[in-house]
């Protein structure tokens, strides 16, 4: 018990509580980033225009069948000698964005499945163009009936910000492992840093309770 | 003498190998109702689904208000804001209230302010009877209800023709008439109309010439009266008397 004290004090838990809100930062940007990205993606792939459906496939095989490490080191290393601007919190951002942007992509086709044709046909009808037809009509339907999927996604993209401590990041297991470096002692501290992850995924669970059942539509 | 509104011209479509409108030649003047009756499967719907280019056609010409129908874009986008389609199973936008459902079109499309299309939306449900409901979902309203409001819905964009799929064919009887009066009330305003049906009743009492269909082809136009106490095509006795003698 004195070791979980010595954690959560002192300049340990300053590094916790810092990384818990970089870990937070990244997840929410990131997913921000990865919503936009899914929409624009899972509207291309729907989009009459060929060579926009082509490409919307191109991108999700491709950042679906690569490891989030390896697009990682691809980005932060090869992506600094090639004249990449950015630096390394927001590389770490863009990339988990991108990556789990494709994933919200492939759950929002799915959505886009589950919307009548009816739907979209009306509101052809009365004279939407293709922007709005998807935009405000069947992105907004999808996106309500695939809102679990999502908040699982949501849930990944926050645990799977952890792998950019291999770039340096100093996010929540970053910190757990400079903790216990420093205590010589990984077991207390990664049993910290896991109730940590437990708490923010529990409480963010919640909340998409909530939000589901907020924007549940009745047919 | 005024152009017709609708012209189609040579009008062919195939799913496949399946030829399903042929040689379609039918023009919809002004202020006329016409209704499109055959038996299912005889391309009335289809017909009905081309005139704004839901079904795009493989060979001949349809002119809209002198307008050729352009290819899927923005002109196409702008004319069918133009033609009011009313569908057999409503297609009320689900996640919108019904008064969002009207004011959508007019808003997005129009450009119109919000206040404006929503004192316009309410004058237009006040006449189908749904004012009280505006706030509800769709899903909240029976059939009849849902379909008068995608009715309101059509005419909130001040439509030139009105276009109905078979606007009653998945309603409880009980609710048929409501919707029926409703177009009936339309077509005794001068609204331009083509309605697909199997309301006999209504095809004698709005419309001003009744299209036959059999097989993608059109076989006989004529008057209501002239069609239905002395038809010319065998095709057109045949199908009456299926549906006329119980």
């Amino acid at each position: 018990m004195d070791r979980f004290a010595e954690i959560l004090s002192g300049p340990h838990l300053d590094l916790l509580i810092v990384g818990t809100r970089v870990t937070l930062y990244m997840a929410v940007l990131s997913y921000l980033l990865a919503f936009v990205m899914g929409n624009v993606l899972a509207a291309a792939r729907v989009s009459p225009i060929p060579v926009l459906q082509r490409a919307a496939m191109a991108y999700v095989s491709v950042f679906r069948n690569t490891p989030l490490i390896v697009l990682a080191f691809l980005f932060w290393y090869g992506g600094g000698r090639a004249g990449w601007p950015f630096g390394r919190l927001t590389t770490a951002i863009i990339v988990l964005g991108l990556y789990t942007g494709a994933y919200i992509a492939e759950s929002l086709r799915s959505g886009i499945n589950a919307v009548p044709p009816g739907q979209a046909e009306a509101a052809r009808a009365i004279g939407l163009p293709f922007t709005g037809v998807v935009g405000t009509i069947v992105l907004p339907q999808a996106i309500r009936t695939v809102i679990p999927p999502l908040g699982n996604l949501w849930i990944a993209n926050l645990k799977n910000s952890s792998v950019f401590l291999v770039i340096g990041i100093d996010e929540l297991t970053r910190a757990g492992r400079r903790i216990g470096h420093a205590l010589a002692d990984y077991t207390s501290a990664f049993i910290v840093v896991a109730l940590i992850y437990l708490a923010l995924v529990y409480g963010s669970a919640q909340l998409i309770k909530l939000i589901e059942r907020r924007l549940e539509i009745a047919r | 003498m005024s152009e017709p509104l609708v012209v189609m011209d040579g009008v062919n479509k195939w799913f496949g190998d399946l030829h399903v409108l042929q040689d379609i030649d039918l023009t919809v003047d002004r202020r006329e109702v016409v209704v499109v009756i055959g038996p299912s499967g005889s391309g009335k719907s289809t017909l009905c689904r081309t005139i704004n280019r839901l079904e795009p056609i493989d060979k001949g010409t349809i002119l809209i208000d002198g307008e050729p129908l352009p290819a899927e874009g923005k002109d196409l986008a702008r004319l069918r804001a133009d033609v009011g389609m009313v569908f057999q199973s409503f297609n009320l936008f689900a996640h919108k209230t019904i008064l969002q459902n009207v004011t959508l079109g007019p808003i997005k499309v129009r450009g119109k302010s919000k206040d404006e299309a929503e004192s316009r939306a309410m004058e237009l449900l006040e006449r189908v009877g749904i004012a009280e409901q505006a706030g509800k979902m769709p899903a909240q309203l029976s059939g009849g209800q849902q379909q008068r409001v995608a009715i309101a819905r059509a005419l909130a964009m001040d439509p030139k023709v009105m276009l109905f799929d078979e606007p009653t064919s998945a309603l409880d009887p009980e609710m048929i008439s409501e919707v029926l009066d409703v177009m009936l009330e339309l077509a005794r305003e001068g609204t331009t109309m083509v309605v697909v049906t199997h309301e006999m009743g209504f095809a004698r009492s709005a419309a001003q010439r009744v299209v036959f269909m059999d097989a993608g082809r059109i076989v006989e136009v004529n008057t209501p009266d002239e069609f239905f106490n002395n038809p010319q095509t065998d095709r057109a006795q045949d199908f009456l008397s299926k549906i006329l003698n119980h």
